[in-house]
């Protein structure tokens, strides 16, 4: 009888992690929670060759969305001043939001915030690699290349 | 004293004589129609062909110009609405791209949304006729070679993107059915090469397809709103001229006895042959076996409307060489035009802003387009009202006929001052309280100016549904 109990329970773990995998797997590009959707970057992890970046998503309205990026000196995210203003944006009736960053070259952490007017806080990370040669530079001389990585 | 009154009655007799002829010749010159030239001699010349006289003052080809061009140089874009002094600087350059691959009489190849948008995103110039227009009208307008089997033409995107012999491809966008095509040309992509790096100022404007917001609503999330990829979102609020309101009360009394006639004239009428009627609420009428035309003011401007007599006749345009539809609205046009110019209404332009294709064309055969006014391009609207109305509203029977002509009257006139205009996304925000809707599909969005009650006047968003012909204006 314990034995049995033992089989269906290591059963029902098996079970359990699998079908924890397949979620993943039916939906891996999915950034986001129950707060908020991220639509760009569309995975946690991406790459670009765009110094001037828009993360962008949906959200529910009345919740304010912040973006914070990681400095490595200070060992902390900083909330991001993008040409003077705050990073710091309250969804309206759409719940559409879009945030203007400036990339540093290789990769950005950056953390998104959202503060409910419930006072519910969430936080989610992604990574943004900011590729400094474009596909115009790949067809240069691997000299130039150089010079453009000196540069 | 026999003699004295002999040489007076003969002065008053070559008086009379002068008399009647200076007023025959008055009244025989204020019968021509100086609106095509501005001299007898150019009014002679235009309708007989001499001295190089067409005999056909048509100007299709600005009655299609683009509502707007969008330029993509890496992963940056400038936008460029008609009526600007940079779009009249590009605008033969990208004519002169049209009519490049005349040639080519091949059908497109159908392609997807995905390719488009990615031809969009990149090295590419974008031009949207900002509404939807059948093929052979587009073609006989600007002269170019659409192939056939794109019914409908919306949008149009010039690119060297996939050719690797930098030869010129075009994509093509049939909004009405929603499809896409691609032309490979044997044209040099040269020219929209040149464009692209003659011209200065590109910024990061993202494609709602950049920025994800034109995929399906996200479930429990915001306002149940998607975007067409191609709208360009403006993140950041902005400026433009403001405008200043002309009301031109009781427009008909402005109008001296010639100019009076001529306008007549655009609907077969003459002052002559029309009696004149005024009721008690100021409407001035003229009635005659042709049709009977209205002035009246509604409290917001004053109006000018045209109805047939007997609907199966109306306004004849005489145009064999063009294609229904385009003889119709280039004729329609026409008479829109010669309006503003009777009242010197010189800093308006008109945009045609309903769709010219097929499905305007009801059970019976008979077609309605509409005109916007607009100023830098931009379209003026009044804004007692969520919905827009149209400056200048054409009804033709099923022979291509004018048989309703309504046209506001009232100028807009440039200030040195500007008017703000809110980041696109608040706008996108607010259309809720303007589309009674649950999900919406957003087609368009572009800048309007608003004429408000106290006649100021302010910069809104204006937006357009699919499958919904309204255009929506979005207050702050």
């Amino acid at each position: 009888m314990k034995k049995a109990l033992k089989v269906m329970v290591l059963f029902s773990l098996v079970l359990s992690i699998f079908s924890s995998f397949n979620v993943l797997a039916a939906d891996p590009g999915m950034v986001g929670n129950s707060v908020i959707k991220i639509k760009k970057p569309e995975t946690y992890t991406s790459t670009t060759t765009q110094k001037e970046y828009y993360i962008s998503g949906i959200t529910k309205s009345g919740v304010a969305v912040s973006v914070y990026r990681f400095n490595p000196y200070t060992n902390s995210f900083n909330l991001l001043y993008v040409d003077g203003k705050a990073a710091v944006q309250t969804a309206g009736a759409s719940g559409l939001i879009a945030q203007k960053v400036y990339l540093t070259d290789g990769n950005n952490r950056i953390r998104i915030r959202t503060d409910s007017p419930d006072g519910k806080i969430t936080l989610l990370e992604v990574n943004i690699t900011l590729n400094v040669l474009s596909l115009n530079d790949i067809q240069k001389s691997p000299i130039d290349i150089r010079k453009a990585i000196e540069a | 004293m026999n003699k004295k009154t002999e040489i007076v009655k003969s002065i008053i007799l070559t008086l009379l004589v002068a008399m009647s002829v200076v007023l025959f010749a008055n009244t025989w010159v204020s019968q021509w129609d100086y609106s095509e030239g501005g001299s007898i001699l150019s009014i002679i010349t235009s309708k007989t062909g001499l001295f190089g006289g067409s005999g056909n003052s048509d100007d299709s080809t600005d009655i299609f110009t683009p509502a707007t061009v969008m330029l993509t140089s890496g992963a940056k874009r400038i936008i460029v609405d008609k009526g600007t002094e940079k779009f009249s600087s590009m605008y033969g350059d990208i004519l002169s791209v049209f009519l490049s691959y005349n040639d080519v009489s091949e059908n497109a190849e159908e392609t997807t949304e995905e390719q488009w948008y990615y031809q969009q995103k990149n090295h590419s110039i974008y031009v949207d006729f900002g509404i939807n227009i059948k093929r052979e009208v587009l073609n006989y307008a600007l002269g170019c070679a659409v192939p056939d089997n794109v019914k409908t033409v919306s949008s149009v995107v010039f690119t060297t993107n996939g050719s690797a012999t930098n030869k010129l491809v075009v994509y093509y966008y049939n909004g009405l059915e929603n499809k896409y095509y691609m032309q490979a040309t044997s044209e040099s992509a040269e020219p929209i090469e040149k464009l692209l790096s003659n011209v200065k100022g590109y910024e990061n404007i993202p494609l709602a397809v950049e920025l994800g917001f034109n995929t399906s609503p996200e479930e429990g999330f915001g306002g149940q709103i998607t975007i067409n990829g191609s709208v360009p979102i403006i993140l950041e609020s902005g400026e433009a001229p403001k405008p200043l309101y002309k009301n031109i009360k009781n427009a008909v009394t402005t109008l001296d006895n010639r100019a009076l006639n001529k306008m007549l004239k655009c609907f077969g009428m003459s002052v002559s042959s029309a009696n004149r009627y005024a009721d008690k609420n100021g409407t001035a009428m003229y009635i005659d076996t042709e049709g009977t035309i209205k002035f009246y003011d509604d409290g917001k401007s004053s109006i000018i409307e045209y109805e047939a007599a007997n609907m199966a006749r109306g306004v004849e345009f005489e145009n064999e060489s063009a294609p229904a539809l385009g003889s119709m609205v280039s004729g329609g046009y026409d008479i829109a035009n010669k309006m503003c110019g009777y009242f010197d209404l010189n800093d308006i332009c008109l945009n045609v802003s309903s769709d010219i294709t097929d499905n305007m064309v009801n059970e019976n055969g008979e077609f309605a387009f509409y005109i916007d006014y607009c100023t830098e391009g931009i379209p003026v609207y009044f804004c007692d009202n969520n919905k827009a109305e149209h400056s200048v509203e054409l009804k033709f029977n099923s022979k291509g006929n004018l048989v309703y002509f309504k046209q506001r009257i009232f100028n807009v006139l440039p200030t040195d001052s500007k008017n703000e205009f809110p980041a696109v996304i608040e706008a996108i925000d607010n259309v809720h309280s303007v589309v009674n809707k649950d999900i919406i599909k957003i087609k368009k969005i572009f800048r309007g100016f608003c004429i408000n009650k106290d006649e100021s006047i302010s910069g809104i968003w204006c937006v357009k549904l699919e499958d919904d012909e309204t255009v929506y204006l979005v207050k702050n």
